[in-house]
């Protein structure tokens, strides 16, 4: 498995914070979700919506819709080996 | 309104979205579709597609027919003097953009100014930056006040003897402020200059009339009231449109070129087909004049009366709520069914993912109004935007998900 399998989709996201959101692809939602929380080191919980925290660091979403909103990475080459690091 | 009905009438609405029925409050960046809109534009497909003028078969008539009788309908739901004031084109930026390009073209000269405001949606700036630029032309800019509404006196003071041009929005795209779009245009006017008015999200909301508020130009889209995408609208009154140089050129907008050695002389047709080149978007008309029919069907005092009580539930709520700030007028009345807010602790974009993950639409980031989000000291903001077939029952939904971030 490796990340451009799990990623189905990139966004950029539109105001000043340029962050990521990553939907996961279908496929593979359940094993990277594994990743995802196993990695999350958990800051808060939003009922069954959400899971706030960092993952290496790095501030990290994680939806129950299977929605990851990573932030302050600044660039798409640190995006994808921030990717490549988590999933391979 | 019989809201039930009204809702029945939206295929789109019954949909589930991760597992809930769908919400769709994002109705300020495009609005869904009643069976009839679809139906009509079917049915053009079906049985009457043809290009249009210049074709002496039925169908090509047929289609010429219909797609002129969209300009007359289009006339009469704006208040406009005549369908030759009537000029499709893709959308509200396509309108502006034509507006900018052309008014810049024949009546400004380098000295002269733009005014324009902090307030505005991209589409009503940045075509204005760029033929600014173009023709050496100055712009000048209205602020806002803290609320995030357009400072009138500060937009009236600069309406000084060199602006040719103003343009500004009816209704803010981001806090849904209704301006006073009239006072603004008189005094545009008295200070000797064209007013050009963003109507993107006036008309889908309030029963506009451009004749009454004798706006030299106004600008707004199908998609956001209820028509198909790739379908919009620049009224201009017709001395202005029949001075203006084309914005496009092509295909049946002239009636002839003709080529004597190295020379070329055109012969544009008359109004407003000398500014729609190429072939028409005949069944976004379509779609177009039937989404009229179904606003006009429900009715503007139900349609203000129901989106209106939406907006005071939402602000109520949201007002109650310590950890969320609600931008825009106080009052709900002052404003159409919009309303921009952020939630501490979590950006925009997690507050809309959030409410996604419950069913819920919404939208985050600068919705195109960068100075004003900058005017405001915000990265981005959240929206939720309504329209008549929303219920209590959605926005409650909605105030739910954000009371639980925290």
């Amino acid at each position: 498995m490796t990340w451009w399998e799990v990623v189905h989709h990139i966004d950029d996201t539109c105001g000043q914070e340029k962050d990521f959101i990553l939907l996961l692809a279908q496929e593979h939602k359940e094993a990277a979700s594994r990743i995802i929380r196993d990695a999350l080191t958990v800051d808060r919980q939003i009922g069954d919506i959400m899971l706030q925290g960092k993952i290496r660091g790095v501030e990290a979403t994680f939806f129950c819709n299977g929605k990851l909103i990573l932030k302050g990475l600044g660039s798409r080459d640190a995006l994808e080996a921030f990717l490549q690091q988590l999933f391979g | 309104m019989d809201i039930a009905r009204v809702r029945a009438d939206f295929p789109i609405l019954s949909r589930s979205i991760n597992g809930r029925p769908l919400a769709y409050l994002d109705n300020a960046a495009t609005t869904q579709k009643p069976e009839s809109v679809l139906k009509a534009v079917d049915g053009f497909y079906r049985t009457s597609n043809a290009n249009i003028h210049r074709g002496v078969h039925t169908l090509a008539e047929e289609a010429t027919k219909i797609y002129e009788e969209a300009h007359e309908k289009t006339a009469v739901f704006i208040g406009a003097r005549s369908w030759r004031e009537i000029v499709f084109v893709r959308n509200t930026t396509e309108a502006l953009n034509l507006a900018a390009h052309s008014v810049t073209a024949k009546y400004l000269n380098p000295g002269d100014e733009i005014l324009l405001t902090r307030m505005d949606h991209h589409s009503n700036l940045i075509p204005w930056l760029l033929a600014a630029e173009i023709r050496g032309v100055k712009t000048v800019m209205a602020g806002v006040k803290p609320d995030g509404t357009l400072d009138v006196d500060d937009f009236r003071s600069k309406l000084g003897p060199n602006v040719k041009v103003a343009a500004f929005s009816h209704v803010s795209n981001v806090t849904g402020w209704i301006s006073p779009v009239a006072d603004l245009i008189r005094w545009t006017h008295e200070a000797g200059a064209l007013a050009v008015v963003d109507g993107a999200q006036a008309v889908p909301h309030l029963n506009v009339d451009v004749a009454a508020l004798d706006a030299d130009f106004y600008a707004f889209s199908g998609h956001k009231m209820l028509a198909p995408m790739g379908i919009g609208v620049l009224y201009g009154k017709a001395d202005h449109l029949r001075h203006m140089p084309p914005f496009l050129g092509g295909g049946d907008m002239l009636e002839t070129l003709s080529v004597k050695g190295n020379a070329c002389s055109l012969c544009l047709k008359e109004l407003p087909w000398k500014f729609e080149a190429g072939t028409a978007n005949v069944g976004g008309a379509v779609g177009l004049v039937a989404a009229m029919d179904y606003l006009n069907a429900v009715g503007w005092e139900a349609i203000i009366a129901h989106e209106r009580a939406l907006t005071r539930l939402a602000l109520e709520c949201l007002g109650r709520m310590k950890h969320v700030r609600v931008y825009g007028p106080e009052d709900p009345d002052a404003r159409v069914g919009c309303v921009p807010f952020t939630v501490e602790g979590f950006s925009p974009n997690e507050t809309a993912t959030a409410l996604d993950a419950e069913g819920i639409a919404i939208r985050s980031g600068f919705h195109c109004a960068q100075p004003l989000h900058q005017s405001l000291g915000l990265p981005s903001s959240a929206r939720m935007s309504f329209y008549f077939y929303n219920t209590q029952d959605e926005v409650r939904r909605a105030l739910e998900v954000l009371d639980r971030l925290r």
